[in-house]
């Protein structure tokens, strides 16, 4: 099984990216999918939203997945995992949590067979001036577990304003793949798919 | 979750119910919705959030649906999907920013319904912190972590 994390600060689009990335998934390979959700707020409005688009979601809600769900979390992965059996599973944490203590979580956790993690980290090029500065140190936890980041929101920024973005991440010490995406309109997210070949 | 509490956000949910007698174009109710998101970030702000973390919206209303998101501090307001002739609509409404006490997110949001949306029956959600200070999730709801062994209120 695949497990991908697909982690952001609050409202960079990341279920906009999954929405798009499971269509091309799905229809380009075939894959089994299952959505983890766990929505920051009483009500989960991004798994309702990806059921609307007929995605298979399971929620976790009532507190944070790298918290005190961190139990429910594993324990939703060995269900879906035996019941299910998805080739790829995919989950989105809330946008305040840290995506090292998930992923630690789930690769030292016995009853769960994973043959391949990926770790997609999202930013936001419209905010991303101002989250640097704001959140730099939960930015820098996510980036330092990334696979490949993916700018998204483009349409929002200059050119000029997207290469200082890029040169930002670098310099927050992430040296893999950055992606420059418009993840609503599906702009650019073909490189993101080579990571599940 | 980042062990810094200055990071961690005021969550506020809610979820509306309402009708538009006579029904309303589509297009007009899409602008409807998306204009209640953007006073909600507006308000968000005028109450004192220094960051909007996300205020997001999913509306029904018969078989159309559209899902709204605003991130910034000047409202602008993204929406996907269409809605046809709307009559009865059902909203829920997840707003989650930096800064503001959630009394006066709560105060504030009523307003605006009430303002945008009036006669539209509102359910505000507020998340149930636990006491533990070395708990950092504010959505704890550990019965372990919201209550002390002694605790005598009525869920105890």
């Amino acid at each position: 099984m695949h497990f991908v994390l697909v982690s952001g600060l609050l409202g960079v689009g990341k279920t906009t990216v999954i929405l798009n990335m499971m269509d091309a998934l799905y229809e380009s390979k075939g894959h089994r999918i299952m959505v983890i959700e766990n929505d920051f707020g009483n009500k989960g409005i991004d798994g309702e939203v990806m059921r609307k688009y007929g995605m298979d979601v399971q929620e976790l809600k009532g507190g944070c997945i790298c918290c005190t769900l961190k139990t429910g979390l594993i324990d939703t992965v060995r269900v879906v995992q035996a019941n299910m059996d998805p080739d790829i599973i995919i989950v989105e944490p809330t946008g305040i949590a840290d995506p090292e203590i998930i992923i630690n979580a789930v690769q030292d956790c016995s009853g769960i067979e994973i043959d391949r993690l990926s770790t997609i980290i999202v930013v936001d090029a419209e905010r991303f001036a101002k989250t640097w500065k704001m959140f730099e140190r939960p930015l820098k936890n996510q980036l330092k577990v990334a696979d490949i980041v993916l700018v998204n929101k483009i349409d929002t920024v200059s050119d000029e304003d997207l290469d200082g973005i890029k040169e930002r991440i670098k310099t927050f010490g992430f040296n893999g793949p950055v992606e420059a995406v418009q993840a609503d309109k599906g702009v650019n997210m073909g490189k993101l798919l080579e990571l599940f070949e | 979750m980042t062990e810094d509490q200055e990071f961690i956000p005021t969550p506020l949910a809610a979820d509306l119910k309402g009708v538009f007698s006579p029904p309303m174009e589509g297009t007009d109710a899409v602008q409807k919705f998306s204009d209640l998101l953007k006073a909600l970030t507006l308000g968000a702000v005028d109450v004192g959030a220094w960051s909007i973390g996300h205020v997001k919206a999913v509306v029904e209303a018969g078989q159309g649906f559209i899902s709204m998101s605003s991130t910034t501090e000047d409202g602008n307001v993204r929406t996907k999907g269409e809605l046809s002739s709307v009559e009865e609509w059902t909203m829920t409404v997840n707003v989650i920013v930096f800064g503001p006490d959630v009394e006066d997110l709560e105060t504030m949001l009523l307003e605006k319904v009430e303002s945008i949306m009036p006669g539209s029956k509102v359910n505000v959600y507020h998340a149930e912190g636990c006491d533990d200070p070395e708990c950092f999730d504010p959505f704890c709801r550990r019965p372990e972590h919201v209550h002390e062994d002694d605790c005598d209120c009525d869920r105890c």
